[in-house]
């Protein structure tokens, strides 16, 4: 009781990612670097639309599901961290399992795979919000570091994959497309990615540039 | 609660927003092993059926992808309700070099067909198995059950027309190839050949798988077609079916071309004189003002754009050479052909063209008024007629237009032989042997006639006359 009252105590004294760690004696480290590998390899199996990649996806939400709440169970606090995003995905969520389970769609089928990666992608969206909303500063950085590594690696491997692979992905995987470019068969898929990844390299950079009270 | 302004009310609002999408999230202890067993329970029941349902599926596809139909089986027993598993399975046992097995072939694609309803391909398979049966009546309703989800897909109804003269059912088969037609007017190549081989007339054609209100366009399409297949009194005897059609009002000339085209390269002169004929008189192109009716050519004072087809000029496209077919400078009228040779170079150019029609053993005169600017080289601009067949029987000349002159006339008189029947005037510049070679400056042609001055007058060689 005692140490509870001090924690409580520390909570009003220190910035919210390490008030965090504190309550919480479960390390959320591993989780953070099960999900960061796994949703840096989740496009390199062709951008992840074989059948087997995003079935790994699903598993690995679960996984990642689970292991936070082992972690949350080990530290005897439940602390889950809100997002204003939770909202739309609840809704869209919501609404592709009544139409799912209601049959008011064309294609049974590929509303069921839909319905999959919307789920699998709801649950890894959870799972991130509440390994990051700990996330001590040193741990940010690690993060944006190893994105940063890996947008560059990616980038190379694409640059010099367009040049001498003659329209391969890999230099082993013939598509059907005429321009792949990186891992992806549609090349306007691989901007998506750099959509995503850019942001938070810059992001992080020009945060580190402004006064303090700006952060 | 009650607020006493808005101002309140707004505030209140704005709070319990704020609260709903704040960072602040939900915080409770786990007191017992009995709380930490049910916050783990809850959060498999939210994971678990992700794992199996998303598993099942992923692993199925996986196993579907290797085309190996004893892969195939397992991945049915893995998502049985998986349609396309079923169509897989069903056209692998259907087409097995090895191991064909039509009726199970024929049930996995029903199934396919009965877990996916909606799906027009699936029906297709079935079709396609059933008549490999032999199933024709079977087959049949397939192919209604997949023309009733694909009403507008003109590929299924030019299956299903195949499919009904394949079965011999002509009538049936002309009527889905009418709704191809209907469809997909730009498709209608195969559709003719198909129909024209199986019915051997074009009539036929013409009357059972031509759309009632077919497009000008459409029948056009036709009509070029069969004059491709060398069929030429039969399209012309369609072209001459728009005579008595209130559409031939509709066509318009880039439709025609090709099939005046074609007869002129395929040197029926009189067919292609005749529908020239009914596109002026049907005002599909416009009839140009001529100061003489004599004068067999077309458009020869140049006030009109040239069509560059049939029987108006056309320009060539050349290297180091610009044509301006409507040039505001003009001996007659409001414009001329200009002719630019913008960079010194010695080449043959002919660089615009016409095709007239001309009357065997007549004599015939050509003139034209001509102007230069800054003509280079001893071979300048001339014009030229030559038999349009075969240019050893006539190919003639006016001399080159050099330096720089006003308008003046040029022309020369020539004797059509006795199987001359079309003959190319063209604008042409020969290469220069004599140096200075190359050719630069400007060239006009404007007021361009070809009149019958005579019967043949038995002259062997044709007689050139300069008038300049």
């Amino acid at each position: 009781m005692t140490s509870a009252l001090n924690t409580i105590e520390i909570r009003h004294e220190l910035p919210a990612g390490i008030q965090a760690a504190r309550v919480n004696p479960g390390n959320s480290t591993s989780v953070r670097v099960v999900l960061l590998a796994g949703l840096l390899a989740a496009p390199l199996p062709l951008g992840g639309v074989l059948p087997w990649a995003w079935g790994g996806l699903a598993v690995l939400a679960v996984v990642l599901l689970i292991l936070w709440g082992r972690q949350q169970v080990k530290g005897r606090r439940v602390k889950i961290a809100w997002s204003p995003l939770y909202l739309p995905c609840t809704f869209f969520l919501t609404l592709a399992a009544v139409q799912f389970y209601s049959g008011h769609n064309m294609d049974r089928i590929s509303s069921r795979e839909a319905l999959i990666k919307l789920a699998t992608d709801v649950l890894l969206f959870f799972a991130a919000v509440q390994v990051f909303s700990e996330a001590t500063k040193s741990a940010w950085r690690r993060f944006v570091a190893v994105v940063t590594v890996f947008m560059f690696a990616l980038s190379v491997l694409a640059i010099i994959q367009y040049f001498s692979s003659g329209g391969l992905i890999y230099w082993e995987v013939q598509t059907a497309s005429m321009s792949p470019f990186g891992p992806y068969a549609n090349r306007n898929h691989y901007p998506g990615l750099m959509e995503m990844l850019i942001p938070i390299a810059a992001a992080f950079r020009v945060e580190r540039r402004l006064p303090r009270p700006a952060r | 609660m009650k607020f006493e302004t808005v101002k309140e009310f707004s505030s209140a609002a704005r709070r319990r927003l704020i609260r709903v999408f704040s960072p602040a999230g939900i915080e409770f202890e786990l007191k017992t092993k009995i709380d930490a067993c049910v916050f783990l329970a809850a959060l498999a029941l939210a994971g678990l059926p992700l794992l199996y349902i998303g598993g099942k599926a992923a692993a199925a596809e996986t196993l579907a992808n290797s085309e190996n139909s004893l892969w195939l089986v397992r991945a049915i027993g893995l998502d049985p309700s998986h349609p396309a598993l079923h169509f897989r399975l069903g056209v692998l046992q259907l087409f097995s070099l090895e191991k064909a097995d039509s009726a199970m072939a024929i049930e996995h694609l029903r199934k396919a067909a009965e877990l996916s309803p909606n799906s027009g391909p699936y029906w297709l398979g079935v079709a396609a198995a059933l008549e490999s049966r032999g199933e024709t009546r079977a087959a049949q309703d397939a192919f209604h059950h997949a023309l009733e989800r694909r009403p507008m897909s003109p590929d299924y109804w030019w299956r299903a027309g195949n499919f009904y003269l394949r079965a011999g059912q002509n009538e049936a088969a002309w009527n889905h190839f009418r709704r191809v037609l209907e469809l997909s007017p730009t498709r209608s190549e195969p559709v003719f050949r198909l129909c024209l081989r199986a019915a051997g007339d074009f009539r036929l054609v013409s009357e059972h798988v031509m759309p009632l209100d077919a497009s000008p366009g459409l029948v056009l399409a036709y009509v070029d077609f069969l004059r491709r297949c060398g069929e030429y009194d039969d399209a012309f005897k369609m072209w001459r079916q728009f005579e008595s059609k209130a559409s031939k009002t509709k066509i318009t000339f880039p439709t025609v071309q090709p099939y005046i085209d074609g007869l002129i390269a395929g040197n029926r002169v009189n067919e292609a004189i005749s529908v020239w004929r009914d596109l002026l008189k049907w005002q599909v192109i416009a009839r140009p003002t001529s100061p003489s009716p004599d004068n067999a050519v077309f458009n020869g004072d140049l006030e009109q754009a040239p069509l560059n087809a049939g029987f108006d000029w056309r320009l060539t496209q050349m290297p180091f050479v610009v044509t301006d077919s409507q040039a505001p400078a003009a001996f007659h009228g409001a414009k001329s052909a200009r002719v630019d040779f913008t960079v010194k170079h010695n080449e043959e150019y002919e660089i615009l063209y016409q095709l007239v029609p001309v009357e065997p053993c007549r004599e015939y005169r050509l003139e034209a008024f001509v102007r230069s600017e800054g003509i280079t080289s001893d071979s300048g601009p001339r014009l030229r007629i030559v038999d349009a067949e075969s240019p050893e029987r006539l190919n003639i000349s006016t001399p080159p237009v050099l330096g720089t002159t006003d308008w003046h006339p040029v022309g020369l008189t020539f004797s059509a032989g006795r199987d001359t029947r079309l003959v190319r005037l063209a604008v042409w510049r020969a290469r220069s042997r004599v140096f200075p070679m190359e050719i630069s400056g400007r060239f006009w042609l404007d007021a361009v006639s070809l009149v019958v001055t005579g019967p043949h007058s038995g002259m062997d060689s044709t007689r050139q006359v300069c008038m300049q």
